[in-house]
């Protein structure tokens, strides 16, 4: 059988798309499973700023 | 004797004569007299040619098999062309059925006799122009490839062949999904139909093949005094002397190989020498040609072609255009075509675009051709369609019709190591066949949505799982006078190795702010979470425009908290500018344990797109470099 990931073959451009598909779902599930928030917020750190916004609209 | 013991008499040295099928009609004795059976049962002799050379692969005696029964060869016929020469090999199955194993220039294809299902006379094909249809069986059109005309026919062996005139034509029929019919006029009013199946070499599983070296043509360059070889001939019809250039066709009905002009230019730059062994695509060939090419425009873009041999799957060719390479060979189940000039054709649901339409002029030739190149008269129109990595080229001459060669992409460094001597120029312009780049645009959506369904499933999933539970729920009060005040909840318990917590933040807020400082202390080692988040909601009128920023109610998160036992140290502190008395004073706070964040979805997806996004933007680049050397490139530019 002839492997469809062979060079020439319509699989063989999107075959590192595949891995990063499988890469992102895991990643994603490890991320929701701990309750991590990725590229955000994860606590020990103090949100700055608020005041600007109040000063704005003042 | 006759047809029931097999056995006859020679009817010109009286040696006994064996046919080895009920159905073959000539034999040729080692006397050298060809004897022909009647229908009464008699053997005549017969005024024909006979085969004094025996060059090919395959002899009478050679076995093989075709979709499981096995066969044995016992003669041919041989037909001369304008410019090629074809073996119709009489192969006899183990039944007693004989059949056709038609050879040539590597394609190889088994003729059996067929019916057509509406009564097609040789006046209606006759008069068929290629391109034309003609219904041979009613389900599917039927479209004329190609004419030829046998000058001379020549026999071996015990040859299953039907009366027939010095010369006859033949008449390709082909309708789409690879079905071909070959009707032979042998007669001015006798047509025999043959269903053709092409099939490939390494399927036949061929024995006892005639494994002696071929013996080559000697031509004689008179302008030079040098002999030249040519290997392959009868199937090479064109040679070119590589010392002075000059050419030589095979021409007018044996008469040899005749004296052409010059190449009007003959610097034989070639990048692989002649005689060159190398292995492509698993197919061991020999370097036995050399042509550059110009297109016969005002362009005159010009390439280099290099013709390959192999002695079992035949000629093949390599084209180099720009440091690109191109591996290309004739094909017998190839495209069909209606009309004189499409623009795109389809074969096997793939769809090939035109690139190019064109007319060739030769300039510089070295070694031998199959085929008569040199023959301008044909008026050859050559049409590329591409679908990269594969091309479709298609031939076409006026009289004798269309031959179809498929092409691929070849990588220079492969055949760097596969002819090792050569000297490959470099690439400085992107192969027409070049796969970088290349995506199939459908597959890579159909990907891309799959991706985005699975990831979305996966992050649901693992959200139906998670618990959602409630650890601290209360409505915390400021004191009337005071700008902040401290709670702390119960002790609660995590129970999951890692999971977060969500902080729902609700205050009656009316242009002010409430804020809240949230600290979660792990009440076994100390260890402390902190967070803080406001809930502010401002509005008003502006210039007569309403306007309004933020929200009574907010959320926020701790993540990837470690379990364990807890407790909340909240601190609440509001705005006071306008006085203590005025400012809000409640601030509901609800912590949930363990909940979804659908923003992580969000992200990854976002991640996920830029694969696609990416590989769309470098297609269309590199489509448009590899069409802009075409005359009919989808990618216009508007002039200005």
């Amino acid at each position: 059988m002839n492997n469809p990931f062979r060079p020439g073959s319509d699989w063989y451009p999107v075959r590192w798309f595949l891995v990063l598909i499988a890469l992102l779902t895991m990643s994603m599930s490890y991320f929701d499973y701990t309750g991590n928030r990725f590229l955000g917020y994860t606590g020990n750190q103090s949100r700055n700023g608020y005041y600007g916004s109040h000063y704005y609209h003042k | 004797m006759g047809k029931e013991t097999g056995l006859y008499q020679c009817p010109a040295c009286s040696q006994s004569l064996i046919f080895q099928s009920k159905e073959t009609r000539i034999k040729v004795c080692t006397c050298g007299a060809i004897a022909n059976r009647l229908e009464s049962d008699d053997l005549v002799k017969k005024s024909a040619f006979t085969i004094g050379d025996h060059n090919d692969l395959i002899q009478p005696g050679t076995t093989g098999t075709y979709k499981g029964q096995s066969f044995e060869v016992i003669g041919r016929f041989r037909l001369w062309l304008a410019e090629s020469v074809y073996n119709y090999w009489t192969i006899v199955f183990a039944g007693g059925t004989p059949a056709i194993l038609a050879e040539g220039y590597g394609m190889y294809a088994i003729l059996q006799t067929m019916r057509p299902e509406s009564n097609i006379t040789a006046w209606d094909i006759s008069r068929l122009e290629v391109a034309d249809s003609i219904s041979v069986t009613n389900e599917v059109p039927w479209y004329l490839q190609r004419r030829d005309k046998a000058w001379k026919y020549e026999l071996e062996g015990e040859v299953w062949m039907p009366e027939c005139t010095d010369q006859f034509e033949l008449f390709d029929l082909y309708a789409r999904g690879d079905r071909h019919v070959e009707a032979i006029q042998y007669l001015k009013d006798y047509i025999v139909f043959y269903n053709v199946d092409f099939v490939e070499y390494s399927s036949l599983n061929l024995q006892n093949l005639n494994t002696g070296t071929p013996e080559p043509k000697q031509v004689f360059c008179a302008n030079c005094n040098t002999n030249i070889e040519v290997k392959t001939f009868p199937y090479a019809q064109s040679c070119s002397c590589t010392g002075c250039g000059t050419r030589f066709a095979f021409k007018d009905a044996g008469s040899g190989f005749r004296t052409l002009k010059q190449d009007t230019g003959n610097d034989n730059a070639l990048a692989i020498q002649l005689g060159s062994k190398g292995t492509i695509k698993g197919i061991d060939y020999e370097v036995i040609g050399y042509a550059l090419k110009e297109e016969d425009n005002a362009e005159a873009a010009r390439w280099k072609e290099y013709v390959l041999y192999n002695r079992a799957e035949g000629y093949a060719f390599l084209s180099e255009y720009a440091g690109s390479w191109l591996y290309a060979r004739e094909r017998g189940n190839s495209p069909v075509i209606g009309s004189n000039s499409p623009d795109s054709i389809y074969y096997k649901g793939a769809e090939y675009d035109l690139y190019n339409r064109y007319s060739i002029r030769i300039v510089d030739t070295a070694g031998e051709f199959p085929y008569d190149i040199f023959d301008d008269e044909r008026k050859i129109v050559s049409a590329e369609f591409i679908a990269p990595p594969i091309m479709w080229i298609y031939e076409r001459s006026r009289e004798e019709g269309i031959n179809w060669f498929v092409g691929e992409h070849l990588d220079k460094k492969e055949l760097e190591r596969q002819f090792p001597g050569a000297a490959l120029p470099a690439q400085t312009e992107r192969g027409v066949l070049d796969p970088r780049g290349r995506t199939n645009l459908p597959l890579l959506i159909k990907t891309t949505f799959a991706g985005i369904i699975i990831l979305t499933l996966v992050h649901f999933l693992v959200g139906f799982g998670q618990q959602q539970r409630t650890v601290f729920s209360g409505d915390l009060q400021l004191r009337d006078s005071t700008a902040s005040s401290t709670f702390v909840s119960p002790k609660f318990t995590l129970h999951k190795w890692r999971s977060n917590l969500a902080f729902d933040l609700t205050s009656p807020v009316d242009n002010n702010w409430i804020d809240m400082e949230a600290t979660l202390v792990n009440a076994g080692n100390g260890q402390e979470y902190s967070l803080q988040q406001t809930v502010e909601y401002y509005h008003g009128v502006d210039d007569g425009e309403s306007w309004s920023d933020g929200d009574t109610h907010e959320t926020a998160y701790l993540s990837s908290i470690p379990g364990g036992d807890y407790f909340l140290r909240i601190e609440a502190s509001r705005d006071t500018t306008n006085g203590a008395w005025s400012s809000v004073r409640d601030l509901a706070v609800t912590v949930k344990n363990d909940v979804p964040m659908h923003r992580n979805l969000f992200i990854f997806l976002g991640m996920l797109l830029v694969w696609p996004v990416v590989a769309y933007i470098w297609f269309y680049v590199n489509e448009r470099r590899r069409w802009q050397n075409s005359p009919y490139t989808p990618y216009k530019t508007t002039s200005s």
